[in-house]
């Protein structure tokens, strides 16, 4: 019922203001004003064209859907305020933030500053705590990572059966190709003169950039997780100004979950020898190193590099799943 | 340090590389026995650290890396965590075999290794909430926890199964934000995430009552997101579509292990962290009390309505879910350890319902209604005979899992005061007279031969159709129950073929239950022990 008075109050609606922004937070396809900007048989692709009521949707239902929509828009903001007023009164109940006598400066933070450099070699004292002190919740959100990419390849990743959006069932594998075919000509074809000049100077400078914060992950600020986010952008930015035909000249599906997968395993395989040794009492065969120095804190630097592919890859690998269901 | 303090490690990196791993394997039956060969090999060494544990009866703390606990990471097990986790893969192998059939149709092929990895995530990630000893590091794993069972769930990739992932991945992450937020709070008034440190200063806070009210909300917050995600009474309306709609093993799974793993963590949360006493003066131990017996009514009720079989299961999970937290509400040791009786018993109960429920609805030609079920026991005897013994043993008949569980529950409840005693022995009673009402119709209507004059097609037709017009009545879009597809899988009606797999995960669940309902005692006071030493 709910489709059904958007696609009536589409037309009027779609080109103003609140429309548009209704659409956007709707998670539809914001109708420009300028067709132009999209090529025409992609458009019609993207277009979600089985928007029917389902069977159930009698007049019963839809009564009983709006009377539960009135009770839920109440439901939603009482108990939001709620929450909100109760949050809102327990943080001016905490210990104030940044005093010296609050709970949270205690022998732990202590030991972190000034054993830190010490301990794990590593002169940024962050990289220390995640990737040497607290490394077990570190590989936990690395695998979260992990997880979520495959989860999302699960849902979005065509193969034959549920691209399409014909019926969200059984597509056809032909009509999938010619979409995707359709995408990358566009793509291919835009004159995006604009993004394709700046991107090509600044690609280089940003995934360059990437590559210096991880591999000085230990040294100064930055690592594995930004880096990665920086080189996962640069790829993303390369893939919507030449199309996504271009990234996959040199970054396919296999090398996509090859990297991944190595990654993150020879990130567990470093942290299984560390845990075990640290253990059981043997002492680490890995140098700490002088502090400062490129090759110095241990497993961090390797860890740092593993890391950043893990999180280059899970975002261009988002990226890639949402906009085309393929990488 | 013996060798065996390595193993819940050992376990944990094991289930964790076996995820990672996957995506090279690509083949399904590949990552199926690799699966089979990570979980079997938890489930070794879970049980050598069970039996080591039990003979020397003491716990141990495992520092994960070079630096001691405050600074570093560290596990800490006892004899509950490794009865605990050696349970878990136990189930989880029996899982994945017993619906290992009907995962094949379900699932197409180019996902299935990606099932079998999210499996290995998820046993990798509540061996390790099992085991954690530090607060953080539950959050961690409770995130991958978190999006592997949604993934498992959605895997099936139908339109039902997408509706009840979205349901499921909305109320989960509410409970997961919920624990960040009680644990940030509760960083800010302590500035400790392990476990040992944490009590400390709890205590001493509770003592000079400072900080009182961020206290209270906390504990409030972190007892309600894991009732959320393990969908104690007014949060389980996600409940019934995830389980009911995802494949024969996601649905084991998810029901008998994702959702204790959550429950796990608030027992050694409240242990370990807030104790008990704490909790019975801030009163929310009498909520999760009220609010168990609210879902073990409730649950019954909406399970009594029910006539999908999988989402009757499902709902009967609901009240389940009531019964251990009623136990952890009367909050007296022997409730505790009846709850986590009651939650191995349901553990090796529930996922033995699923997988013969999704062999039966295999054998009725992919028919989920009661009415089409019915004789298919007798066409599938194993099934069939899972089902009732299952059915029996969540009724509480003797010599089954379920009926100790209920035992303790009554004895707990007399040592507590008149009120509570008067109302969860009535609970008790009534809750079981509900479960038999609608488990006993459904056993019965299983092994009642259907007319033979009816002619099979025009039979499954109709049984479709109504079961389609089922199915609209709950507002969710039947996406498979085609009276073309059903007249297609009547071939399969005919002749239901029993499985290696399928017979192995059986005879097991059925000898655990059996086992679990004769020696209680036993395991019992392996609980009881483990317990004191958490």
């Amino acid at each position: 019922m709910n489709r059904q008075n958007q696609n009536q109050n589409h037309s009027k609606e779609s080109h103003s203001l609140w429309g548009r922004l209704s659409a956007w937070v709707n998670g539809e396809e914001v109708q420009r004003d300028t067709q132009q900007e999209i090529h025409p048989e992609v458009w019609e692709s993207r277009k979600n064209t089985d928007v029917q009521p389902t069977v159930g949707e009698t007049g019963e239902t839809i009564r009983r859907l709006r009377g539960f929509r009135r009770f839920y828009i109440v439901a939603c903001v009482g108990i939001g305020i709620i929450l909100v007023s109760l949050l809102l009164f327990v943080c001016s109940q905490m210990p104030p933030f940044g005093e010296v006598d609050v709970p949270t400066n205690n022998e732990v933070t202590q030991k972190y500053i000034e054993d830190g450099l010490e301990d794990t070699g590593a002169t940024n004292l962050v990289a220390g705590i995640i990737l040497d002190y607290r490394a077990f919740d570190t590989l936990g959100e690395s695998s979260v990572l992990f997880t979520a990419v495959m989860s999302v390849l699960i849902l979005l990743k065509k193969d034959g059966g549920n691209g399409g959006g014909k019926g969200g069932g059984k597509g056809d594998v032909s009509e999938e190709s010619r979409q995707l075919a359709a995408e990358a000509r566009f793509s291919r074809e835009s004159p995006n003169i604009v993004m394709k000049c700046v991107s090509l100077i600044l690609i280089p400078i940003i995934l360059l950039f990437g590559i210096y914060v991880v591999l000085n992950g230990h040294i100064s600020p930055g690592g594995g997780f930004s880096g990665g986010a920086m080189m996962g952008g640069g790829l993303i930015l390369y893939a919507t100004a030449y199309g996504p035909e271009s990234v996959k000249r040199f970054f396919n599906f296999k090398l996509f979950t090859g990297v991944t997968s190595g990654a993150l395993l020879a990130y567990a395989c470093m942290k299984i020898y560390s845990f075990y040794t640290g253990a059981n009492h043997i002492p680490s065969l890995m140098p700490l190193g002088t502090p400062g120095a490129i090759l110095s804190g241990g497993f961090i630097l390797p860890l740092n590099v593993c890391v950043g592919m893990i999180v280059a890859c899970t975002m261009y690998g988002f990226y890639s799943l949402y906009t085309r269901g393929e990488i | 340090m013996p060798f065996v303090y390595n193993f819940p490690f050992f376990s944990i990196m094991l289930c964790l590389i076996g995820g990672i791993v996957t995506p090279f394997v690509r083949k399904g039956w590949l990552a199926q026995k690799l699966n089979m060969l990570v979980i079997l090999g938890s489930l070794g060494m879970n049980i050598a650290l069970l039996v080591e544990l039990l003979i020397t009866n003491e716990n141990f703390v495992y520092t994960m890396g070079h630096f001691p606990a405050p600074f570093g990471n560290e596990l800490r097990g006892g004899p509950l965590e490794a009865l605990l986790a050696s349970c878990f893969c136990l189930v989880m192998a029996l899982c994945n075999l017993g619906g290992v059939d009907t995962l094949y149709k379900d699932i197409r092929p180019q996902k299935q290794y990606l099932y079998f990895l999210m499996t290995n995530l998820l046993l990798c990630s509540m061996i390790s909430m099992i085991y954690t000893n530090d607060l953080f590091t539950g959050y961690v794993f409770i995130e991958i926890n978190t999006i592997a069972a949604c993934a498992i769930v959605m895997v099936k990739e139908s339109g039902e199964t997408t509706v009840a992932t979205i349901r499921y991945l909305i109320m989960s992450l509410l409970g997961s934000g919920l624990f960040l937020f009680g644990m940030a709070m509760l960083y800010g008034i302590t500035g400790h995430l392990l476990m040992e440190d944490l009590q400390e200063s709890i205590l001493a806070l509770a003592a000079t009552g400072k900080y009182a009210v961020p206290l209270t909300v906390t504990i409030g917050m972190m007892a309600l997101s894991t009732a959320v995600k393990s969908a104690l009474f007014p949060f389980h309306s996600w409940l019934p579509g995830a389980h009911g709609s995802a494949t024969t093993s996601a649905s084991s799974i998810l029901s008998g292990l994702v959702l204790k793993a959550y429950i796990i963590l608030l027992i050694k949360i409240i242990y370990r962290v807030f104790t008990p006493e704490l909790l019975q003066e801030l009163h929310i131990s009498d909520f999760l009390l009220v609010f168990g017996i609210a879902g073990m009514i409730v649950g019954s009720v909406k399970a009594l309505k029910e006539r999908h079989i999988k989402r009757m299961v499902a709902y009967s999970s609901v009240s389940q879910i009531g019964y251990i937290f009623m136990g952890i509400g009367l909050n007296s040791e022997i409730g505790m350890a009846a709850a986590i009786l009651h939650l191995l018993a349901h553990a090796f109960t529930k996922p033995m319902l699923f997988c013969s429920a999704g062999a039966l609805v295999e054998t009725a030609g992919h028919q989920y209604d009661m009415k089409a079920l019915k004789g298919s026991g007798l066409k599938n005897k194993l099934a069939g005979i899972g089902f009732t013994v299952g059915g029996l043993s969540m009724i509480g008949i003797p010599l089954l899992a379920g009926f100790a569980p209920k035992l303790y529950f009554s004895e707990a409840a007399l040592g507590s005061d008149w009120f509570r005693l008067g109302v969860v022995l009535a609970a008790l009673a009534v809750s079981t007279v509900l479960n038999a009402l609608y488990y006993l119709p459904m056993i019965v209507n299983l092994w009642t031969p259907k007319k033979s004059q009816e002619p099979s097609h025009g039979d499954a037709h109709g049984a479709s159709q109504e079961g389609h017009a089922a199915q609209e009545a709950h507002g969710e879009p039947a996406a498979e129950l085609v009276a073309g597809e059903a007249a297609v899988l009547e071939e399969a009606h005919e002749a239901p073929r029993l499985t290696v797999s399928f017979v192995v995960s059986m005879v097991v669940f059925l000898a655990c239950n059996v086992a679990l309902g004769v020696a209680f005692g036993p395991i019992m006071d392996m609980i009881r022990t483990g317990l004191h030493l958490l």
